[in-house]
């Protein structure tokens, strides 16, 4: 385990960039990384780029094409799943990373999720079914597994391998192309895009929009299916219960006709002792009838003033809820502010509003180094559920979109997530619009802030 | 529409997908499932585990799409990655390796991969292209470095693991991974050659 030098950190870098460095090292170079900027970045993308690299020429096999449905039922399910969980503010990062922000956070992961995949699959992409596009450039050949077993590995005697650093041994038993054996066997054509050549893909017709279509007339299916269950099972039980009842009503019957108020048969009057005991065992049934129906409404009132109860428990559970979610949205924002405003490094773009925004202003916070970025906007009017605001950073005539923002009247700060790496030179403008909620390619007409920065 | 998102990049694909367009989810599955499969099937090596993994490769991607730069074109190593990494995490877990719960926190952390804010653009046309080159280069390295370098990235064992498996110090683990990868990297300038 590493001391956490900058040094012992650059040396982790090859077993960094292969995947396999050790868990406490792993997380103390992401500790590193959160703090400090200066780190052999070049060398590491290259390392990076260089050992993904490693599986291209491995034997390229193709998922069976129920794989693919697979992966839009699940998407489905996760789409149905994380809908009901969407809150007021959903500010879906429409862009890129910031690889610290991912270790900054103090999200829930529910909060997490909710920004992540807020708006997951829009309605018309559903519903429009559309021939699968052809990968003509990207077919392949004829699946060859790649067992594992090209590279049986060694046993536990390695004793060939030299404690040496520098001068390699290599060892006695064969384990000599744990990478080529595929590529060994694969055909050797001119196109280096060969092994995708006869790649096409089997389900023409089932792109994930039919998919997700069939999904849901299947969804429909199921539940008029087992609506009509439901239906006949509730039937059937009223059924039984009426059956019951008369059962019920047939043995009372019996029992006041046979014995209650059976006249003897050759008795023309009855004793009046009797009389007095069938009133008494009227008495009591009544009675009991009447403690029966008193029990059963307290019992239902009971019931209904606990469900209303536990109802109205969970629907303050859920405010609070989202009340500390919110809450712990703004922290972090407040944190990220910080953070920024003590920064040396700090530039400011004041945004003025136009006569679309009277009374609204902003600004675009940004570090000019570690490129992170804040946006504060103020009285902003709150836009229909169909738009979004889009912030645009228009520089050496590139238009950068750098995020879509749903803006409420309890927030103010924004992280921009797309902020990252925008060559910033000479005049630089800065402008919010207004936009659907898929965002725009280039900025519309609805400007409502704007600003500028010359570099 | 599918005519225009087969013939636009990786990169451009994935800026797609960060605006959750489920078509070019689908174009990217289209393209890339096959490379993905492939790797997460080497490492898994097994038919039903390799899909399973696919599948949720392919839900990482939708939803963690805001994770990945899209100011960078590096699609296919981010693409790569989460797919290695994921496969990984799942050979691990049947071994009961990973003590943690697979939760978001851990895949944003484990299994979305951290690449370098400076590392340049490739994707899988670039890739498939060089692979000849690759492979070149790879045999040129010593079977200790490869051998190295295959527990490393497809078995998915740490420095010590290797170090135990091969009965040898970490300290050399350590010097001959950075000397495979090295030599790799001046292989593959060279042309493989």
């Amino acid at each position: 385990m590493n001391t956490g030098t900058g040094q012992d950190f650059a040396s982790l870098l090859h077993a960094f960039a292969l995947g396999c460095l050790e868990r406490e090292d792993y997380d103390l170079m992401m500790e590193y990384f959160k703090s400090n900027q200066d780190y052999p970045w070049q060398e590491l993308g290259e390392y990076q780029n260089l050992v993904a690299l490693l599986p291209s020429f491995l034997n390229i096999e193709s998922p069976e094409p129920r794989v693919k449905d697979m992966v839009a039922r699940k998407l489905y399910r996760l789409r149905d799943q994380q809908r009901p969980q969407r809150t007021t503010q959903i500010i879906p990062p429409a862009s890129p990373a910031q690889h610290k922000n991912l270790f900054e956070r103090i999200e829930t992961p529910e909060q997490k999720l909710f920004s992540q995949i807020s708006s997951p699959l829009p309605e018309e992409e559903i519903k429009e079914p559309e021939p699968a596009p052809q990968e003509e450039s990207l077919e392949y050949e004829s699946p060859k597994i790649s067992a594992t077993s090209e590279f049986e590995p060694v046993s536990s005697e390695q004793d060939n391998f030299s404690s040496e650093p520098e001068k390699e041994t290599p060892p006695e038993e064969d384990y000599s192309s744990p990478f080529s054996a595929d590529a060994d066997e694969s055909p050797k054509e001119e196109d280096p895009y060969s092994s995708y050549s006869s790649y096409t893909p089997e389900t023409t017709d089932s792109s994930f929009t039919s998919n997700f279509d069939q999904i849901e007339s299947g969804r429909k299916e199921t539940d008029e299916s087992k609506d009509e269950f439901s239906f006949e099972s509730s039937l059937s039980n009223y059924t039984l219960s009426s059956e019951s009842s008369s059962q019920t009503d047939d043995q009372f019957s019996s029992f006041t006709s046979e014995t209650m108020i059976q006249e003897p048969a050759d008795e023309g009057e009855q004793e009046p002792a009797e009389v007095e005991k069938v009133k008494s065992g009227v008495g009591g049934f009544v009675f009991a009838v009447t403690f029966i129906i008193l029990a059963s409404t307290i019992g239902a009132v009971y019931y209904y003033l606990s469900k209303d109860f536990r109802s109205a428990t969970e629907k303050q559970a859920v405010k609070y809820e989202t009340i500390v979610n919110s809450l712990k949205n703004e922290l972090s924002s407040t944190k990220e502010v910080d953070d920024l405003l003590a920064s040396i490094n700090l530039q400011m773009v004041n945004l003025k509003s136009t006569p679309k925004a009277a009374g609204a202003y902003g600004k675009l916070l940004f570090d000019s180094v570690t490129r992170k970025a804040m946006l504060q906007v103020v009285n902003l009017p709150v836009l229909s559920s169909d738009k979004v605001y889009q912030l645009w950073v228009i520089s050496n005539k590139q238009n950068l979109s750098s995020g879509m923002y749903e803006v409420t009247a309890s927030k103010q700060y924004f992280p921009v997530t797309n902020f990252g790496n925008l060559v910033l030179s000479g005049k630089t403008i800065v402008l919010i619009t207004e936009e659907v909620t898929t965002g725009g390619v280039n900025p519309s007409k609805d400007i409502y802030l704007a600003g500028e920065i010359v570099f | 529409m599918s005519e225009q998102l087969t013939s636009l990049t990786d990169a451009d694909i994935m800026k797609r997908i960060a605006n959750y367009d489920s078509r070019a989810l689908e174009t990217l599955y289209n393209r890339y499932s096959p490379i993905l499969y492939t790797v997460i099937k080497k490492i898994v090596g097994n038919l039903q585990v390799a899909e399973e993994t696919l599948i949720d490769v392919f839900v990482i991607i939708w939803r963690k799409i805001n994770y990945y730069d899209t100011k960078n074109g590096d699609a296919y190593t981010w693409l790569i990655s989460v797919a290695r990494n994921k496969a990984i995490d799942t050979i691990r877990r049947g071994k009961n390796l990973v003590p943690d719960v697979y939760d978001d926190d851990y895949e944003n952390f484990y299994i979305v991969p951290r690449l370098s804010p400076q590392i340049d653009d490739l994707d899988l046309k670039t890739a498939i292209s060089i692979k000849d080159n690759i492979e070149k280069a790879l045999n040129k390295l010593t079977d200790a470095q490869k051998y190295v370098l295959f527990l490393g990235y497809y078995e998915g064992q740490t420095q010590s693991e290797i170090a135990q498996h091969l009965r040898i110090p970490a300290q050399t683990v350590k010097s001959k991974m950075k000397i495979a990868l090295s030599n790799l990297k001046e292989n593959l300038l060279k042309g493989g050659d």
